[in-house]
């Protein structure tokens, strides 16, 4: 289900209008992810807060949605440009891939509460397929 | 038997009685058809599917979002037997309709979706987790007469 010029082109304008919010967005959507899934706790032993304004959920949200702004800017090849990430995520992290889902719903959920007139229907199309092209390059070394 | 805590039942009802099932029921089926395409193979006798606004203007679309929105309210109203509840309409999809339950799936995340938009910062966490709780139990019990 590749990005087509429409899709690309859907991200590119709705991201101009989150980018200065990202942040707070990954860090919610990080939040919301360990609150309504409670098993992806375990990528995080060493955390002793898993509120949604706890400085390690701020941190991480960080982090993992600065990676998905820059992805924004690398759509023409994905796979090529996310490899480091991919490496990592595969032998380290070892993230379970069904993992890419849940947060990606998160993800959505988060810009839905925020951005309710932005967040069309063709948007929401288009950032699905987004975040499911940018999980399908994380996880492109996985085997 | 799923269990629900005071502070769930609460929350569904609370919930249940902000939604508007005109406006969400038809927001829905539409997001469904448009974010997840291959389902609009199911409504072949709806017309006009062919974009996204030929979708959300279509009386079809809109009636039938109003149908399977309101039949939630099954669920809602009959929170500690939904399985039973559900029973007839599981047999219904998996044997008249031939719906793959993947697709229940689908639209409980376009539901969450634009329910959250709906809500806004009061779609909190604990309330999307709920929902999420009682959306996961209606999928299952749909899915339970499938074999």
């Amino acid at each position: 289900m590749s990005l087509t010029a429409k899709d690309k082109a859907f991200v590119k304008a709705f991201w101009g209008k989150i980018s200065d919010q990202a942040d707070a967005i990954g860090q919610e959507a990080v939040g919301r992810m360990l609150i309504v899934y409670p098993q992806t706790k375990i990528y995080f032993p060493d955390w002793t807060d898993f509120s949604l304004d706890s400085p390690q959920v701020k941190k991480h949200g960080k982090t993992v949605m600065s990676a998905i702004t820059d992805a924004v800017g690398k759509m023409d090849d994905l796979i090529g440009e996310m490899s480091s990430l991919s490496d990592l995520h595969a032998t380290k992290v070892r993230l379970d891939p069904v993992n890419f889902k849940i947060l990606s719903h998160n993800i959505l959920v988060t810009l839905a509460v925020h951005f309710p007139t932005d967040f069309t229907a063709e948007v929401h199309v288009a950032v699905d397929k987004f975040l499911a092209a940018v999980s399908a390059a994380i996880a492109d070394k996985y085997r | 038997m799923v269990e629900w805590s005071d502070s769930e039942r609460k929350i569904v009802a609370s919930v249940w009685g902000k939604i508007n099932v005109g406006e969400i029921g038809p927001q829905t089926l539409a997001r469904v058809l448009i974010v997840y395409p291959w389902t609009q193979r199911y409504f072949g006798t709806f017309g006009d599917l062919s974009n996204a606004a030929a979708i959300q203007g279509n009386p079809k679309v809109s009636a039938h979002g109003k149908t399977v929105l309101n039949a939630l309210e099954k669920a809602v109203k009959n929170m500690d037997n939904i399985k039973a509840t559900y029973a007839q309409l599981s047999q219904l999809h998996c044997e008249k309709l031939n719906v793959d339950p993947g697709n229940f799936k689908l639209l409980a995340n376009c539901l969450t979706i634009i329910m959250a938009t709906a809500f806004g910062p009061a779609f909190t966490p604990e309330v999307q987790a709920t929902w999420q709780k009682l959306l996961s139990v209606v999928v299952s019990a749909l899915t339970s007469q499938y074999f």
